[in-house]
């Protein structure tokens, strides 16, 4: 097993955010206060989408991971 | 001829994408013949709202912006301290059709607004973003539209929440269709859902500009 780091933040802020769901592959997970999600999963490529209630990923974004390593995706709030 | 003010505020991304709606829904306007007043910005605020009122008072009123349950906003941060309307000042509204594109200002403005016929949202409202194989921004723009651009060609309200509708339902089916090759297709299908859904007229359905 190796380690996946996915980092959301907001595309205007910086700010980390928390409690968004994160799907790697057929593995899910939920982003923690410091807005990251961290996986253990085999080693290889795995698609990566990211579900919100307030933001999406900003256009450009990455579709897919490879695992090990850690990935930022940069989140556009679009609730007024 | 028919006046329309247009509010809008540039204060937060997502108020960016909604300053650049105004605007489209302003030229569309104007194009129509209808003369435009446009309070954006740091001019998106109440004194100027009553001014305006007091000046020239529209027929027509579409804001686009933060909104909460018995608020518009307008401009941030003023609009913290005194909102551009609150069901306090709601009067800023009597007589007018009034169009809101703002989270939840239908929950409790909508109804005690003294509007001729009132629009907003009782969830949450969503912008969008163009991504390199869907322009979504302008597709909701197109949606925002509808609303204005119908009321000045002389339907009913209630008509024209139908084709606002009608015009989400369109957007809504396309994305449907392109799930596996547009980014952001299964996001902005579920939020424009829900801009459509959440949407109400308050006030008279058949009232007129």
């Amino acid at each position: 097993m190796a380690r996946l780091i996915v980092h959301l933040r907001d595309a205007t802020t910086g700010s980390p955010i928390p409690f968004t769901a994160v799907f790697v592959g057929s593995a899910s997970g939920v982003s923690g206060m410091n807005g990251d999600a961290v996986f253990d999963l085999n080693p290889g490529t795995y698609s990566l989408s990211v579900k919100s209630p307030m933001y999406v990923a900003a256009p450009g974004s990455p579709s897919s991971v490879s695992v090990p390593g850690e990935v930022t995706v940069q989140m556009a709030r679009v609730t007024l | 001829m028919t006046k329309a003010l247009i509010l809008f505020s540039l204060d937060s991304l997502p108020t960016t994408i909604t300053a650049l709606g105004g605007d489209a829904i302003a030229k569309a306007l104007t194009q129509k013949g209808v003369e435009v007043f446009q309070l954006d910005v740091w001019k998106c605020a109440s004194p100027l709202l009553a001014l305006q009122n007091m000046i020239n008072k529209p027929d027509l009123l579409v804001y686009l912006g933060h909104g909460a349950n018995d608020r518009l906003y307008g401009q941030l941060p003023g609009g913290l301290v005194v909102p551009l309307v609150e069901v306090l000042t709601k009067e800023l509204l009597r007589d007018t059709i009034t169009v809101t594109y703002a989270c939840d200002s239908g929950r409790v403005l909508g109804p005690e607004a003294p509007s001729r016929a009132y629009f907003g949202s009782v969830e949450p409202y969503f912008v969008a973003l163009t991504y390199p194989s869907r322009d979504f921004m302008s597709d909701f723009f197109e949606t925002w539209k509808t609303i204005p651009q119908a009321l000045v060609e002389g339907k009913t309200a209630g008509e024209a929440l139908s084709l606002y509708v009608s015009k989400c339902t369109e957007y809504i089916n396309l994305y449907g269709q392109h799930l596996n090759d547009w980014q952001g297709a299964e996001e902005f299908q579920r939020f424009l859902t829900q801009n459509r859904d959440s949407f109400r007229l308050f006030g008279d359905a058949g009232a007129k500009l």
